[in-house]
């Protein structure tokens, strides 16, 4: 038996060399190519904070702190790894503290607006199934939503996303294997998944 | 002997880097291998795979990209200019400080205008003194908000790449029917007027003349400016 390869991540992968000629102006302190990579990172970074936090002002805050940042420090770039990981680096850290006191509010804020009865699952079309996503996804810890999203929205590695949020890549598999536990068990009845029979593996 | 136990769970552990791509091709093939004796690590591929297709199709919420970029180059704007610091957090803090700096900045900018064009009348008109005063009303005094300062206010701020030599300067000005207000400061960013009368319009082209300079390496248009 054979299975089909994959398909690609929806986040196209950058050209690392061009990431790395931008960023090299931008440490000459040329604001245009400053402004040519927040354009091109803005809607990544978009995508990527506001499954972290449904505040917008707070997202923009994030994004314009990681440029911030990127304009100063962008000298200090090594090239120890992508231009993209060292960014969303940056974004993860500034989420970290612009964001992580609206986190609990918004989830809290989802999870009221939620019918106390839950619809059948075939009544779910894939807009209201992506709505229970969000609600699924706003359940989990903070650093097990970003791990998830960090791989499945963005597309990063384990050894990326490890460097990423600067921790062990231990660490990365733990905090993603705890958010499929959770999403297996939660998923079914919110979304319309297939049934959960076997959370996280029967083996395991 | 083999610990399948092991196995199943190194072959469960790869598989969110399966769905999105970035195992590589020798993960890929191991964990293939496990997925045909193991009915759990195919369900839980699909399971995976349909996450991460409701995930893509999520609805990322719209924020306009230009109005956030303006803000953050207001950011690093005032960050260069001489003075304390701006502070860390960008978006409400920095609009806040542009609410509180920028008409004090223009209204020192207009006030440095009128004070060099006094000072150039006071030149000029030495031998005639009577035309500047009212007959027996004494001084006349030019408030901030005078229609006449107008024309001697300053418009557009820029920074010109370093390699640039004066005679550019000059000739882009020139093309660009702009004088020298102030500058350039400490960090290189001079401050413009237009050389006669202008309205929003001839400013905004005087803009898009200097942006499209690769010698400009920023150019925009001053808060209040016609």
């Amino acid at each position: 038996m054979s299975f089909p390869v994959p398909p690609k991540v929806p986040m196209p992968v950058r050209d690392d060399r061009l990431d790395r000629e931008l960023l090299r102006l931008v440490a000459a302190q040329d604001s245009r190519a400053l402004e040519h990579l927040y354009l091109e990172y803005h809607r990544r970074l978009l995508q990527f904070l506001s499954r972290l936090s449904s505040q917008r002002d707070a997202l923009e805050e994030a994004i314009n702190d990681t440029f911030w940042i990127v304009w100063r420090k962008a000298e200090e770039f090594r090239g120890d790894s992508r231009v993209s990981t060292w960014i969303m680096g940056i974004a993860w850290r500034c989420a970290l503290k612009a964001l992580r006191r609206n986190t609990d509010a918004s989830a809290e804020t989802l999870a009221s607006s939620m019918p106390a009865e839950l619809p059948s699952a075939e009544s779910f079309a894939i807009e209201e199934r992506s709505e229970w996503l969000a609600h699924g996804l706003a359940t989990l810890p903070f650093e097990q939503r970003a791990t998830l999203q960090l791989a499945y929205f963005v597309g990063h590695s384990c050894e990326e996303i490890a460097a990423i949020m600067d921790c062990p890549v231990n660490t990365v598999k733990a905090r993603m294997f705890q958010a499929r536990i959770k999403l297996r068990n939660l998923l079914p009845k919110l979304g319309g998944f297939a049934d959960a029979k076997h959370l996280g593996g029967s083996q395991l | 002997m083999i610990d399948t136990t092991s196995v199943h769970r190194q072959a469960w552990d790869l598989i969110p880097w399966i769905v999105n791509g970035s195992a590589p091709e020798s993960e890929w093939q191991a964990v293939q291998a496990h997925l045909e004796s193991c009915a759990d690590c195919r369900e839980e591929l699909e399971f995976q795979r349909q996450l991460h297709a409701a995930m893509a199709q999520q609805v990322t919420p719209e924020i306009d990209v230009r109005d956030s970029w303006q803000r953050l180059r207001s950011r690093l704007d005032m960050a260069s200019e001489p003075g304390p610091a701006p502070a860390r957090s960008a978006r409400r803090r920095s609009r806040g400080i542009g609410k509180a700096a920028m008409p004090w900045l223009i209204a020192a900018m207009v006030v440095q205008a009128i004070g060099l064009a006094a000072l150039g009348v006071a030149w000029w008109s030495r031998p005639v003194a009577p035309v500047a005063l009212q007959p027996g009303s004494g001084a006349v005094y030019r408030t901030l908000s005078a229609p006449d300062a107008a024309p001697q206010a300053a418009t557009i701020r820029v920074v010109f790449a370093p390699e640039i030599t004066m005679a550019q300067v000059q000739a882009m000005l020139a093309a660009a029917r702009l004088q020298v207000r102030a500058g350039p400061s400490d960090v290189g960013v001079w401050t413009l007027g237009p050389a006669r009368d202008s309205n929003r319009a001839e400013t905004e082209a005087a803009l898009r003349e200097l942006r499209a300079s690769s010698q400009v390496r920023f150019a925009e248009a001053l808060a209040g400016a016609p």
